[in-house]
This record gives C-alpha cells, sequence and structure tokens, in this order.
C-alpha cells in the first residue's frame, strides 16, 4: 500500500490504518528495535507502543515520508526503554555509544561551545561530506544500530573493512567537531 | 557530552539520509541474489568456500565474483616458528600479528607472503598466481645451496608457496618522500585461464617499517562446471578500482594514524 493511503487511513480514523503501517514497516521497527533491546519480548512491546504512538501522531501529522517517521518513532522508543531499563550488559548499543564518546574532541569544549539543538544540523552537514557508502555504513551502525557483521553481509564486505570505514569516518567527525566548536568560539 | 547525546541528535538528520540506509541493503541484496541463484549448480563446490568467504555476487558485466576466496598470508618468524595470518583490510589486525620488515633486518629477508586457493576450488586444475609489484621486488627460497633467487617483474608461483617481498633502503627512501603507495598485483590462473586477482597494499612507517596493510582479493568461481571467460583488461580495471579504494581519507592521515600505531607498538602499549 503507497504511504499516502495509509496516512489517509490515519486521518480517517480508520481501524485499518495500524494493520496497513505494520504490514509494511513492521520488520523495519522490529529490527531496529530489536538492534537496541536484543530482548524478542521488549521489541515486541516496543514495537506496538510504535502503533501506538503513530496513531497518537498521525493526525496533526502529515508525514512527507512515512518510512523514516515510522523508524524515527521505534528508535526514540527503543532508546527510551533501553535507558530506562538501565542495561548493564554490553551491547551493540553500549558499544555504538563509546564508539561515537570517541569522536567529541573535549567534553567541556563541545558543551560550552555548541548548543544542543545545532548538533542535529550540524552532524546533518557532516554526514552531507561522507560519500554515500560511508554515510550509509555510519548511519547504519549508529542510527540503525546494526552489528558490524550485519553491515558487512549488507554491503558484501568484510567485517574489518566495516570497521576500518568506521573508524575513518569518527575520526572524520572528530575533527569537524572541533572545527565547528573552533568556528563556534571565533 | 556523551556518545549517547551524539546518537539522540541523530534523530534529527534529514529524512532522506535514513531513508537511503535503510533501503541500502535491498539495493545490494537483488544483485547478490541473482548471483547466488546463477551459482547453485555448483553448490557443492562453493559450500566448502561460503563458510570463509563472502557471498558470490553477480557484477554489471555479468561475471560472477566471490571475494575472499583466495587467501594472502602474511608470516611473521617467532621462537615458535613461521606463523601465517591472514592479511584483511584493518590496521589493528596488525596488532595480533605484528607482521614487519626494514632493510637491514636480519632476521627475515623480506617480508613473507604466500597465496592460497582452496584445493579443489577450481577442478583439477593446476593453480599459478602472477605477481608484481610498483616497487621493491619479490624473491624466493630456492634451497640451502642455491640461497634466494629475484624473481622477475611478475614471475608465477604455485598455491602456498612462500615468496618475500623487499627493497632497498635507497628506494623506499624515494618511496617515502614522494609519498607513493607500494602495491602488489596478483593474477590467479587455473590452468592457462585468468580466474581471480587481488592486491596487497605494503604500507611504511617514517622509521621505514614496511608491513601489509591491507589486501583485497575476488575469484570468479566456476559456473555450471566451466571456468568464466574474464577478459584481462576487465581484471586490471577491477584491480584499479581496488587499489584506488582508500581506508584513509589522505595520504598524511594514513601515516599519521600508522605512525601512532607502531610507536604504540614498541613502546609496549601495543
Amino acid at each position: 500500500m503507497e504511504d499516502h493511503r495509509i496516512i489517509e487511513l490515519f486521518w480517517d480514523r480508520s481501524e485499518e490504518a495500524i494493520p496497513a503501517a505494520a504490514g509494511k514497516y513492521g520488520p523495519l521497527c522490529r529490527q531496529i528495535a530489536l538492534n537496541l533491546l536484543r530482548s524478542e519480548s521488549d521489541a515486541e512491546e516496543c514495537v506496538n507502543d510504535t502503533w501506538l504512538a503513530l496513531w497518537n501522531a498521525i493526525p496533526p501529522e502529515k508525514p512527507a515520508r512515512l518510512s523514516t517517521f515510522v523508524a524515527k518513532i521505534a528508535r526514540n522508543l527503543a532508546m527510551k526503554r533501553l535507558t530506562y531499563r538501565n542495561a548493564a550488559k554490553r551491547s551493540c548499543v553500549t558499544v555504538s555509544y563509546e564508539e561515537l564518546s570517541e569522536c567529541i574532541p573535549a567534553e567541556r569544549t563541545v558543551h560550552e561551545e555548541l548548543e544542543a539543538r545545532e548538533l542535529a544540523a550540524l552532524l546533518d552537514r557532516f554526514l552531507d561530506t561522507l560519500e554515500p557508502d560511508s554515510r550509509n555504513i555510519f548511519l547504519r551502525r549508529y542510527w540503525f544500530f546494526d552489528s558490524t557483521r550485519q553491515i558487512a553481509r549488507g554491503f558484501g564486505v568484510s567485517e574489518s573493512a566495516v570497521r576500518s570505514r568506521l573508524f575513518y569516518i569518527r575520526k572524520k567527525l572528530k575533527d569537524y567537531l572541533l572545527k565547528e566548536a573552533d568556528i563556534h568560539v571565533g | 557530552m556523551l556518545g549517547k547525546d551524539l546518537s539522540n541528535a541523530l534523530s534529527g538528520i534529514a529524512d532522506d539520509k535514513i531513508e537511503s540506509a535503510m533501503n541500502t541493503y535491498a539495493r545490494r541484496k537483488v544483485r547478490v541474489r541473482q548471483g547466488w541463484l546463477r551459482v547453485a549448480a555448483v553448490a557443492a563446490t562453493l559450500a566448502i568456500l561460503l563458510t570463509a568467504a563472502l557471498w558470490p555476487a553477480e557484477t554489471e558485466e555479468g561475471f560472477i565474483t566471490a571475494p575472499g576466496v583466495m587467501k594472502v598470508y602474511a608470516h611473521n618468524l617467532t621462537e615458535e616458528g613461521v606463523q601465517k595470518s591472514a592479511v584483511t583490510n584493518m590496521i589493528e589486525d596488525v596488532r595480533y600479528e605484528p607482521n614487519f620488515w626494514t632493510p637491514g633486518m636480519s632476521r627475515l629477508f623480506g617480508l613473507p607472503f604466500s597465496l592460497e586457493i582452496p584445493d579443489g576450488y577450481f577442478g583439477d586444475q593446476e593453480i599459478t598466481f602472477a605477481v608484481s609489484a610498483n616497487h621493491g621486488a619479490f624473491w624466493k627460497h630456492e634451497g640451502l645451496e642455491e640461497g634466494y633467487a629475484k624473481l622477475g617483474d611478475s614471475f608465477k608461483i604455485q598455491n602456498d608457496e612462500r615468496i618475500f617481498w623487499k627493497c632497498s633502503m635507497e628506494e623506499l627512501t624515494e618511496v617515502i618522500k614522494n609519498q607513493e603507495e607500494i602495491y602488489a598485483d596478483i593474477c590467479v590462473y587455473a590452468g592457462q585461464t585468468l580466474v581471480g586477482y587481488g592486491i596487497i597494499e605494503i604500507c611504511y612507517t617514517a622509521q621505514g617499517l614496511l608491513f601489509p596493510l591491507r589486501c583485497d582479493t575476488a575469484c570468479f568461481p566456476p559456473v555450471n562446471g566451466e571456468l568464466q571467460a574474464v577478459p584481462a583488461d576487465y581484471v586490471g580495471l577491477q584491480m584499479e578500482d581496488l587499489r584506488n579504494q582508500k581506508i584513509f581519507v589522505s595520504w598524511e592521515d594514513k601515516q599519521k594514524e600508522i605512525n601512532a600505531y607502531w610507536d604504540a607498538f614498541f613502546d609496549g602499549k601495543g
């Protein structure tokens, strides 16, 4: 079913809206939730919460891209659930957080010089500097929380190539953040 | 700010980027699936390989390729004897198996390598490798009496035969001064048919340590029991593409990273 038709169902408050969305985007949401939560039962609850959140969001929202709108909801809900669960076990997500922490030049400098609301725009600009494959690998790792093994299979390359590429991108991001912080200070 | 804050901020990036990443596997899955169906007729042969290799894929020109079939091993001489470690594409692999050589080193004649295709992959055809390097030269140990012999600009070796790459300090100094890269090109033959290719990048530090940084290989598996007829100029283009694939953004970045790793290694922190 086309996205605009699914959105219409939500706007019409049709009982077919959620089944239609679930049929098209259920596997995507489930994969995102599973990558973060590493638990089938938690992932299932998260996915169910996603449909409820979607029902409450549309209307008034009329997303231009339903796929990313749904994915963002699922991701945010999964991250909140993970924080709430306070997972002590080292997971793919904590590894991702640790990897991204390498990109932060100095906590005091970035905290003082960059406002939080500018960070998304800054990351967006940084991603524009990357080649498409590098950008996609970065997002599969840090947006979708795929393991390096999943990414390697998805791209048809070795895991070591994925890790090398991520290492290089993180380094580039760190340099980019440093440069932006300097520019902001003037 | 924590890594988690960066991760949260990623939620606010533009939708088109998220969508592109969302669909990136699907774009690749179609081509891989087609290649898999075509080689299903030789599944008995490929089954041995798929445990160690990546999924076969079909190129735009219609050839079936299988990366990772040909293994390139770097050798390290330790107290326990010669140890082989597969050369891959990550500098951190050096951390676990530090294979290096430098002109003037006495314990190794040169940087040792061996190339290997699994037995029976191309049926009963004899496997040979044609190897050349843009800098330095390859040598082979001919025996106790004959010693080491320098191999020509392009030579053939047998499966799992050990060869040594070396260069003089003078040549290495020129290479470092000109910021050039060192590559060895490999072509694989089953009988007289070209069936695979690869490149090895040999990297150097400012102090003149040489080590294998990465390698990329691909083979053309038999299809329906027949060897694929792949033109040499097509393979040449693929090898050029491999050489052009960089894991560092610039030569300076690469040298900085490599020198930092080896400095830490020799300081006992690696």
